[in-house]
């Protein structure tokens, strides 16, 4: 198995509220790893700390008020070697920036500079990341021929002629389509896609979702999919990772996940999506997660590898009184715990209890491209 | 493969100034602002210059420098004979009153010719009213295109030569005005935080000054510059100075009533030789000369440096305002993304979007500028009669208006050009921001 393309481990971010006021946390200990040609989809809700995770890793955060703590966020170049990303100098940062790790935001609609073309747009992020044969930058030409390939790769019709157009002049789909056209046209390896399709109606969103994947499949890109649909999850997810308040509270692959979703705060997202198979009478409305993660036997102990100790589900604000471990009492911390095959929950730190607080050991193999015969 | 997605035809590139000519009013605006440019600048070297005297022999010769600037004919601008003063444009019929003072001021030889002509005396030729003799008379009048001001002066010379200097201030004040606010803006919105807010507070406290007193220190100090440039005091201080320390010793201790006696003595000594060095300062360091055309240049440019440095602080706010909020946008973010160094985000990016209120804060800022000229040309800080500018010639045609007699071309026709300028300038800067607004262009 090859080093995953990018890491994060232990990454803690806090954002500063003016002086004398707390930092807030927005996130605490995310960890998780991407490979090559592997779909990570962080879920979770809002202000959960996911937007944030991506941003740091391009060091996008403003700072201040923000401000990584604590921390690796390791980058794999293609020659082997790596980068520490959070401690990145700019100059270093800014070859990252879409030349290898590129990002998707959520809303196509501002992501486009509104007063140049969409062809001078494309030409300026190729030249500051392609190369010809010799090294030396694209000449204006050649760039141009890279963004109708890249245009036409993504499916927008005429690409020759739409590259004089404004963004204005485009839908909400083709323009989302221009970023993505313009995050590939750099040849990343990584693809930050911040919500890419949350403002843009089922049927765009599946035609970007399945571009995002066949790149993947055919250039075996790394992609982290930030997003809220758990349905674009279990299509498009190799592996998925739950953050609430800053933490990643299961970590797991995505078939495992559905086929056993073990932290309660998961099992409230699954319970909250409406079946149409579902025996629920209708008019009755749905659950919702808050009333699902109040009932008593949620946070019941899990069975664990290790079963001498005890393994509560992490929540903040939630610890069992009188929760020890063989050697002692629990602390604030929250622990990976393996609950399965390739499955991480959450649970609260215990001495003795076995889990993980390393990335390294998080891993979901990569599965073998569906063509390959075997890994 | 993608559906084709109907209705969007590619998009047609037009350049902004095609769009700008495409529009009649913008087309308008430029055809008249370029018209009055080239019309009011490229004449200036004419109205600045005397008119070349057409018999320079019967002139005496003048003895001294002094009389000599006194007798050079003065330029275009301030040329004329108060008796002409105060008369209607060409095309206005002149009534009784101009048509006795236009009488007294065609030329004798004029005059002369007509008597010869018709046989009457030269002194009826003047005060014939009808016949043939008057009609001549008549076709014989003195005339001026725009009528005269009250010291006899062509008011169209005036008004081109005002034009000038009206035109010149707007658009250096309103360049220097952009230059300094978009930089001081651009770079305050961008760095945000502490700087953002100490720069901000700078332009606060100057925005609080009252302009006018921040113009009259300027104006002060300037002069008070030129002043010691030309008497060259400073040089003289130092060089009495100088020699004193070097002539006077340190007085030896005597017994006291000499002393006193001895004090007295030196004293007046000393007097004495600082009076002798003043005057031999005054030889090896005399006054420089400003020639009159310095001089002017030199009050033109305080008085740029004034309005130029009061207007910036507007443009300072509102393209700071504008980075601001383009900042939080995301395509910025997008452009940070995708690795677009500083550099580039500036040209690229943000100054793209901040054409737009540029453009129209410039257009404001010019009319702004001319305003301001005149009303300090009104104080006396600013353009000094008898050098026109649209706002003093503005200014003495108001006062020309009376019930006894309005004599309203000396107000109109500074006022007209001023105002139609002013349209222009709007017209222009409209039909231009909405040209470089991609989402207009392609209507």
């Amino acid at each position: 198995m090859t080093a995953p393309l990018l890491t994060i481990d232990g990454l803690r971010v806090s954002f500063g509220q003016g002086p004398g006021r707390a930092r807030v946390q927005a996130v605490d200990g995310a960890r998780l790893t991407l490979h090559e040609r592997q779909t990570v989809a962080v879920v979770g809700e809002s202000g959960c700390g996911k937007s944030v995770t991506a941003m740091s890793v391009l060091g996008l955060v403003p700072s201040p008020p923000a401000r990584v703590d604590a921390g690796e966020i390791r980058y794999r170049w293609a020659d082997g070697r790596e980068t520490r990303l959070e401690r990145a100098s700019s100059r270093e940062l800014r070859r990252v920036r879409g030349g290898e790790i590129a990002m998707i935001f959520q809303e196509p609609m501002t992501s486009l500079n509104p007063v140049t073309t969409i062809g001078e747009q494309l030409v300026e992020a190729i030249r500051l990341h392609r190369v010809d044969g010799g090294g030396r930058r694209l000449s204006g030409r050649a760039a141009r021929s890279v963004a109708v390939d890249a245009l036409a790769e993504v499916g927008i019709p005429d690409p020759a002629a739409r590259l004089a157009a404004y963004p204005h002049q485009f839908s909400g789909g083709m323009r989302q389509r221009v970023m993505i056209a313009m995050a590939l046209a750099c040849e990343p390896r990584v693809l930050l896609a911040d919500e890419p399709t949350t403002a843009l109606d089922v049927t765009i969103q599946k035609q970007i979702l399945d571009l995002i994947g066949a790149l993947k499949r055919d250039r075996g890109l790394g992609v982290v999919l930030i997003t809220h649909d758990l349905g674009v999850v279990a299509h498009h997810a190799d592996v998925v990772c739950v953050m609430y308040a800053g933490r990643i509270v299961e970590y797991s692959r995505v078939d495992e996940l559905f086929r056993r979703p073990t932290h309660p705060y998961t099992r409230g997202l699954l319970a909250c999506i409406p079946r149409l198979d579902d025996e629920q009478t209708p008019g009755e409305p749905l659950p919702l997660v808050g009333d699902l993660m109040s009932q008593d036997d949620a946070f019941r102990p899990l069975e664990t590898t290790d079963a001498s100790a005890v393994a509560t589900p992490w929540w903040p604000g939630r610890e069992p009184a009188g929760l020890t471990g063989p050697t002692g009492p629990a602390t604030d911390d929250s622990l990976l715990v393996p609950v399965g095959d390739e499955h991480w929950v959450a649970c609260w730190a215990t001495p003795g209890l076995s889990g993980t607080r390393s990335a390294d050991l998080c891993v979901v193999a990569p599965r073998a491209p569906a063509g390959a015969a075997t890994a | 493969m993608m559906p084709v997605l109907a209705g969007s035809e590619p998009a047609r590139r037009r350049s902004p100034m095609a769009t700008l000519i495409r529009n009649p009013f913008g087309l308008a605006g430029l055809v008249f602002l370029l018209a009055a440019l080239i019309a009011c600048v490229g004449t200036l070297p004419l109205t600045m210059s005397a008119r070349p005297e057409s018999t320079p022999d019967s002139e005496p010769t003048p003895s001294s420098p002094v009389e000599a600037r006194a007798s050079r004919p003065p330029p275009r601008y301030n040329a004329g004979d108060p008796a002409a003063g105060r008369l209607p444009p060409l095309w206005v019929p002149p009534d009784a009153v101009h048509d006795e003072r236009l009488r007294t001021l065609v030329p004798d030889e004029t005059v002369r010719r007509i008597a010869a002509e018709y046989g009457i005396d030269p002194e009826d030729v003047r005060d014939a009213r009808e016949g043939p003799a008057a009609d001549e008379l008549r076709a014989a009048y003195p005339r001026w295109l725009l009528g005269t001001d009250k010291l006899g002066r062509s008011l169209l010379v005036r008004s081109l030569a005002g034009g000038g200097v009206s035109l010149t201030i707007g658009l250096a004040a309103a360049v220097i005005s952009v230059a300094i606010g978009t930089g001081y803006g651009v770079v305050s919105g961008f760095a945000g935080g502490r700087i953002d807010a100490v720069m901000m507070r700078i332009v606060d406290v100057l925005y609080g000054l009252p302009y006018v007193l921040l113009v009259v220190l300027l104006a002060v100090a300037g002069d008070a510059l030129l002043d010691q440039y030309i008497s060259r005091s400073r040089d003289r201080a130092a060089f009495v100075e100088t020699r004193l320390a070097e002539t006077i010793v340190a007085p030896t201790s005597q017994a006291d009533g000499q002393a006193n006696e001895q004090a007295d003595d030196r004293a007046e000594q000393q007097a004495e030789l600082i009076d002798a060095f003043r005057l031999e300062a005054q030889e090896r360091y005399p006054a420089r000369k400003v020639s009159e055309s310095q001089r002017l240049g030199y009050e033109l440019v305080v008085l740029l440096v004034a309005i130029g440095g009061v207007s910036w602080l507007t443009m300072a706010r509102v393209i700071r305002g504008q980075v601001l909020s383009l900042k939080s946008r995301l395509f910025m973010e997008a452009a940070r993304a995708t690795g677009v160094p500083l550099w580039g985000q500036f040209a690229r990016h943000l100054l793209p979007n901040l054409i737009g209120p540029i453009v129209v804060y410039t257009t404001l800022t010019v009319p702004q500028a001319i305003l301001q000229e005149s009303f300090l040309s009104f104080l006396g800080i600013g353009v000094r009669p008898p050098l026109p500018s649209w706002g003093n010639l503005a200014a003495e045609g108001l006062s020309e208006l009376n019930t006894h007699r309005s004599d309203w071309w000396q107000l109109l026709f500074p006022c007209l050009l001023l105002g139609l300028t002013l349209l222009a300038l709007n017209f222009v800067g409209e039909s231009l921001r909405e040209s470089l607004d991609p989402k207009r262009r392609t209507r």
